[in-house]
């Protein structure tokens, strides 16, 4: 496995950027800052532009609309223009506001998501850091956004933004346990915290995804997919912002550029979620055919790329095509799911998959006999 | 433990179900999408839908009939049916100089068109009627246009030549009274005195009691009248043919000839016709007129110049506007 160590990424980002070399030497470090924090940052307002084009649309084709038409062809500058305009927006900020607190909770919440980015794997590669204990990281990082949320939910001085936040921490605390158990069931499987391992671990023929190593992964699958929704405070489990109850939840009192900062949080953190998913039991930015795998050069990382692109976007899609069919379940409906259904479901399942590795360690039980180690 | 697991068998079975349906949606969305691009694309409007009016310019006979029913008093019209004004537009036998409506208060209730008689003004499609002042609100159905300050100018200018040729018309029409009164003066001057010999002759039959004779007579004494009224009746339509003659048989113009030109003369100018001003008038009301012209228009003309005032202090700034422009 590549030894990515935070040195060795500065030393081969030098070597990327020769006109960093020019520069004295006290600027190396925050350049380089600079320089690989503007990646995440690019990546999560592309994602962000195309997530809310995205929804727009798929939620207009769900209720037999067509969605924005407006600007560029099929409104796909919709989203632009509306960036655009929350920018040119009055800056606004509650008198009894507590204003530090209400300047640096949108930021807070997009740390949490920035950070997110940083143990994602987009290719073997092409990672800001190969964490040793990246699910880890992942895990306790997550609940920074919900800091950032709490803090906004607080300085707005409003019952509406308290109460969408209090909601939230309730929410992500209790579905960090779900979140928590299917992480460790993969641990289990992979035998690594750190994520490129994990998705090395899923190479070649598809069957060697995480999701076919044991009968009960899809459970684990399942209970995932539906923590991570809560996690996200997607519908239906946007309790915490809650439009008919509470306005908008903790951003009531949010407007312009801070309220699109949110935005552009959420739909990061929606777009880490599904990668996060593909990463964990879907091969990550593997294609699942051996010989697509197995090309070099750029055509090769263009193709995992896009196959981590491709694979995260479909589950984008599937918390879209989730947030446009059901309705929002009660306070107790969620705490019940999570404390009564996931966290047995996943403990079982957990369990399961502990003993499966002991008797039956090795690849996917759907290739077992016939098919081990295919490709790799 | 058994209705845990139905429980959520039945969940997860009605999230699947809920799914597939917006699945479905997703999938078919193009075949069903039912949003019209609006400024781009237009609905089919229904034939009667009731838009802003359009007006068959060259049917209108200047009746103010619509005017009069509109309930909420938002059709100006101004014109002549004594004459051609120049530069106005021209309907059947009228000339109109103005025919606006402030869509600020139509209602669009159709009541102006139904009692049209011509059927001149109708509903139209039209239903994008955003404006950002008021008084473009006011429409020009002449031109189908904003009713601009330049309209208002040429209607403002126009009303003097209105007015002259109003008084024109009541001039001459004063004139051929006179002559109508003085020839039914006549024409009763000398019945009077018909009867008069009428009325001696039956004495001298009843005197006489010559029975044949009066025989004779009688016959001859009816004729005689009958005979000499004609010639009566003669004079009258000599001295005023068009009086009498344009008075029976076209009810429509006299009825209209008194009110409408007095409304026109008053200042405003802006409220067409008084609203109990004469159209409805009956004949009988004409003969009337006929026989004192001058000082009955004046009469029936001035409670509608009054209620008018009120009207317009009462309904809206627009007109008022109006006045103070003029």
């Amino acid at each position: 496995m590549p030894e990515t160590t935070t040195g060795a990424l500065i030393y081969q980002i030098l070597e990327l950027l020769p006109f960093l070399k020019e520069l004295p030497e006290f600027l190396h470090i925050p350049m380089l800052m600079f320089v690989t924090g503007l990646i995440p940052v690019t990546v999560i307002s592309l994602v962000g532009l195309v997530g809310v084009y995205m929804e727009r649309k798929v939620s207009a084709f769900m209720q037999i609309r067509l969605g924005p038409m407006e600007y560029g062809p099929w409104g796909t500058l919709q989203t632009l223009a509306d960036g655009i305009k929350l920018m040119g927006k009055e800056d606004i900020i509650p008198r009894e506001a507590d204003k530090p607190l209400f300047i640096l909770a949108p930021i807070a919440a997009f740390v949490g998501v920035f950070l997110l980015f940083i143990a994602i794997p987009f290719d073997r590669d092409i990672i800001v850091v190969d964490l040793n204990v990246g699910i880890f990281y992942l895990a306790a990082v997550a609940s920074i956004e919900v800091v950032g949320i709490i803090m906004a939910g607080w300085a707005s001085n409003n019952k509406w933004s308290l109460l969408g936040a209090m909601r939230e921490a309730a929410q992500v605390v209790a579905y960090e346990i779900p979140v928590g158990i299917c992480l460790v069931t993969v641990v289990i499987v992979s035998g690594s915290f750190s994520m490129v391992d994990i998705v090395e671990e899923q190479k070649g023929l598809f069957l060697n995804w995480f999701i076919f190593r044991n009968p009960v992964m899809w459970v684990v699958f399942i209970a995932f997919i539906i923590a991570s929704l809560a996690e996200l405070k997607r519908a239906p489990f946007d309790l915490p912002e809650a439009e008919s109850e509470l306005v908008s939840g903790f951003h009531t009192e949010y407007s312009g550029m801070r309220f699109s900062i949110f935005f552009i949080a959420e739909y990061g953190a929606m777009f880490v979620a599904s990668a996060l998913i593909a990463i964990l039991f879907l091969g990550g930015y593997y294609t699942g055919i051996p010989f697509l795998d197995n090309i070099d050069g750029i055509l090769g990382i263009l193709i995992r790329v896009g196959a981590l692109f491709g694979k995260a976007f479909a589950f984008l899609f599937l918390q879209m095509w989730i947030r446009w069919t059901l309705p929002r379940i009660r306070l107790d409906q969620m705490f019940y799911l999570c404390y009564k259904v996931l966290v047995p479901f996943g403990f079982v399942a957990m369990i399961i998959t502990a003993f499966w590795q002991m008797v039956l360690p090795g690849d996917g039980f759907m290739s077992l006999g016939w098919a081990p180690g295919l490709g790799k | 433990m058994g209705t845990y697991f139905r429980e959520i068998y039945k969940v997860s079975k009605s999230i699947v179900t809920g799914m597939g349906i917006t699945w479905r949606y997703f999938v078919n969305a193009k075949k069903r999408i039912v949003t019209i691009q609006y400024p781009h694309e237009k609905a089919k409007i229904p034939s009667r839908h009731r838009g802003t009016h359009f007006l068959e310019t060259e049917k209108c006979i200047l009746c103010y009939q619509c005017s009069n029913a509109c309930p909420v008093d938002c059709i100006y019209i101004e014109g002549s049916r004594d004459g051609t004004v120049s530069g106005s537009h021209q309907g059947k036998g009228a000339s109109l100089t103005r025919f606006s409506i402030d869509y600020g208060l139509c209602i669009y209730c159709n009541l102006c068109c139904e009692p049209c008689p011509t059927e001149c003004i109708h509903m139209g499609q039209q239903f994008n009627l955003v404006s950002t002042r008021r008084d473009e609100m006011m429409n020009n159905l002449l031109t189908d246009k904003v009713y601009n300050e330049a309209d208002h100018k040429f209607v403002v200018g126009k009303r003097a030549e209105i007015d002259h040729l109003a008084e024109e018309k009541k001039r001459i029409k004063a004139e051929k009274a006179k002559a109508a009164a003085a020839a039914k003066k006549a024409a009763a001057a000398k019945k009077a005195a018909e009867e008069a010999a009428a009325g001696d002759k039956p004495e001298a039959k009843e005197a006489g009691a010559a029975k044949p004779a009066a025989k004779a007579e009688k016959p001859a004494a009816p004729a005689k009248p009958a005979a000499e009224a004609k010639p009566a009746a003669k004079p009258k339509t000599d001295s005023a043919p068009k009086a009498e003659g344009a008075a029976k048989p076209a009810p429509a113009k006299p009825k209209a000839d008194p009110a409408p030109k007095p409304d026109v003369k008053a200042e405003e100018g802006a409220k067409p016709a008084a609203p109990k001003a004469p159209p409805a008038k009956p004949a009988p009301e004409e003969k009337k007129e006929a026989d004192k012209p001058v000082t009955e228009s004046k009469e029936s003309a001035k409670p509608g110049d009054d209620k008018k005032k009120e009207d317009d202090k009462g309904s809206s700034s627009g007109p008022s506007e109006e006045e103070k422009k003029s």
